[in-house]
């Protein structure tokens, strides 16, 4: 997986075994590998020993490792702008060194475990990927099941362009991609509400948005509302453009007299 | 021949009876002239061969004439009384408005008829009370079985919308495939009707619009007919039929005929079910409600 993708475990051992192969691509690809997890480095040094010569790599730079809670302070809110400097700072430095840029495998669960921080995490992910989507900066984001309401892992999951499947059921994806705010999936009346809440968190910056529906496979009336509803929001804020939309969102506006 | 309401309403809504071209012609050139003269704007739906003698009778150009494709519009006949309002609210002036309303033709199957006559008395109910206009309804009695004529001659001026939505379809006739769902089985829904659309031949846009109009009934039956329902899905005869059944039921007969409201929310998914749809069939009483949607494997 490249890019920005959402993992959803039971086990950390499960978590561990994906960002190995996920930091294995990385190290192929020539990129600076990044693995911040909950467990102390030291610890971290001995799971991720399959990569080869852990020490080796870390003295010459090639990979970083990081304690979660040094990272950022946990279960508080972090203002997502000043995260995406960071990464964004680390990204520069990593191409800098001459590396082809920077991947990272984070175990984000603690970061979202107070309820405060939830709103504020997913806005982070919205933002950060449209970061990803235009940088040479790709993130893996772990998130244990247990730990996290249903609720929650279904937004985590909703907002990366990529989950591991049907851990949760996700029914669709609102992501970026070049710009680009991509729908992607099925979005019926028993979505719309959290398709709403999420539009909204993805598209609240003020500035001209784009939407691309090419990947978006079905949509009912319901759920074209509230799209509806918010394309004439932002139409009078920065101003939005659709494209790529399929016949059947055609067809439903014409029916309903509803403009995107 | 003509059976005219004897009440005085605003609506009057007749049928005309004719045995061959010429009678056709007899009836529907002076009701139209009629109109052109008296200033009217004239609705003419008439099937293309009908439409076709008529025009040779009369000035097609005139502008008092707005023509409506009848064929396929009113395949099914649940988009007609929409259109109608819509034709009616398009007269701006707000000048009288005479319409030419022929929705059985032979070769009609069973279930479009059955649909077509119930449609006739649900024009009295959705007219009844509104402004006056004229809709003659031309039946062809040289090809019509008896049952239909007379049942037609009692329908016209038929205020009662009792029983409009009772009675039972008949059953399946074809390998049924089918499920129960809830509110986490909409996908469920939409890939049993896609996959069967396929199988049957219809092609991208007439399978996308039974998924879409199976899952808008199928929510309806979520969301206000007891939280779940049963799909079957089966082939016959050169259409696709979906069988939508759950245990609310709709007292409203005139569901999903007139445009929803943008102000009002719900009333929609039935709405859109018949815009797509070669036929919806909707019959409701306290032991449940069942929406039966029809589309041809072919447009027909």
């Amino acid at each position: 997986m490249d890019g920005h993708a959402c993992w959803i475990f039971d086990q950390q051992h499960e978590f561990v075994e994906a960002a190995l192969e996920y930091l294995t691509d990385g190290l192929r690809a020539e990129q600076r590998i990044v693995y911040v997890g909950s467990e102390p480095v030291e610890e971290q040094r001995e799971l991720l020993a399959p990569l080869g010569d852990v020490g080796g790599m870390i003295d010459k730079g090639a990979l970083q490792l990081f304690e979660l809670t040094n990272l950022y302070e946990s279960g508080k809110p972090v203002d997502p702008e000043v995260r995406v400097a960071v990464y964004l700072a680390a990204t520069d430095a990593a191409v800098a060194d001459g590396y082809t840029g920077l991947r990272v495998a984070a175990q984000a669960t603690d970061l979202v475990a107070g309820p405060h921080a939830r709103e504020a995490h997913l806005r982070w992910e919205s933002i950060a990927d449209r970061y990803i989507a235009t940088h040479p900066l790709s993130a893996f984001c772990g998130y244990r099941r247990g730990a996290l309401p249903e609720q929650l892992l279904c937004d985590l999951a909703a907002v990366h362009p990529a989950s591991n499947e049907g851990h949760p059921a996700v029914p669709f994806h609102l992501f970026s991609d070049s710009g680009n705010v991509v729908l992607a999936g099925e979005v019926d009346t028993f979505s719309a509400p959290d398709f709403d809440r999420l539009l909204e968190l993805a598209c609240d910056g003020g500035e001209q948005v784009s939407l691309d529906l090419g990947e978006l496979d079905f949509i009912d009336h319901h759920g074209l509302a509230r799209l509806a509803a918010h394309t004439q929001r932002l139409a009078t804020h920065g101003g939005c453009a659709v494209h790529n939309p399929p016949p059947v969102v055609d067809r439903l506006c014409e029916l309903l007299d509803l403009k995107l | 021949m003509t059976e005219a309401p004897q009440q005085e309403v605003g609506f009057r809504h007749e049928a005309f009876f004719y045995a061959d071209h010429d009678e056709f012609l007899a009836g529907t050139v002076p009701f139209v002239e009629a109109g052109i003269e008296a200033g009217e704007t004239v609705l003419i739906g008439l099937p293309a061969t009908k439409r076709g003698l008529l025009q040779r009778e009369i000035d097609p150009d005139s502008p008092m004439l707005h023509f409506l494709s009848i064929e396929e519009t009113g395949r099914n006949p649940g988009r007609l009384i929409s259109t109608w309002r819509e034709l009616l609210h398009g007269q701006e002036d707000g000048g009288d408005v005479r319409g030419l309303g022929e929705t059985i033709w032979p070769g009609r199957s069973r279930a479009e008829i059955d649909e077509c006559q119930r449609h006739e008395r649900l024009l009295n109910l959705a007219f009844g009370t509104g402004p006056a206009w004229t809709l003659m309804c031309p039946y062809d009695a040289g090809a019509l079985s008896n049952e239909i004529l007379t049942t037609a001659k009692h329908s016209h001026g038929e205020i009662s919308a009792d029983g409009l939505l009772d009675g039972a379809l008949p059953t399946a006739n074809g390998a049924c495939f089918g499920m129960d769902f809830g509110k986490a089985d909409l996908r469920h829904v939409r890939q049993l009707v896609s996959k069967r659309a396929g199988t049957a031949g219809l092609d991208i846009r007439r399978t996308e619009d039974l998924v879409l109009a199976a899952c808008e009934v199928a929510t309806n039956s979520i969301q206000h007919g007891g939280g779940e329902g049963t799909l079957l899905v089966w082939y016959e005869d050169g259409k696709l039929i979906c069988d939508v059944r759950d245990t609310g039921c709709i007292t409203d007969p005139l569901v999903g005929r007139e445009r929803p409201s943008i102000d009002r929310p719900g009333g929609r998914g039935l709405w859109i079910a018949n815009q797509l749809c070669d036929l919806v069939q909707i019959r409701s009483g306290e032991e449940g409600t069942q929406v039966r949607l029809q589309m041809g494997v072919v447009e027909p």
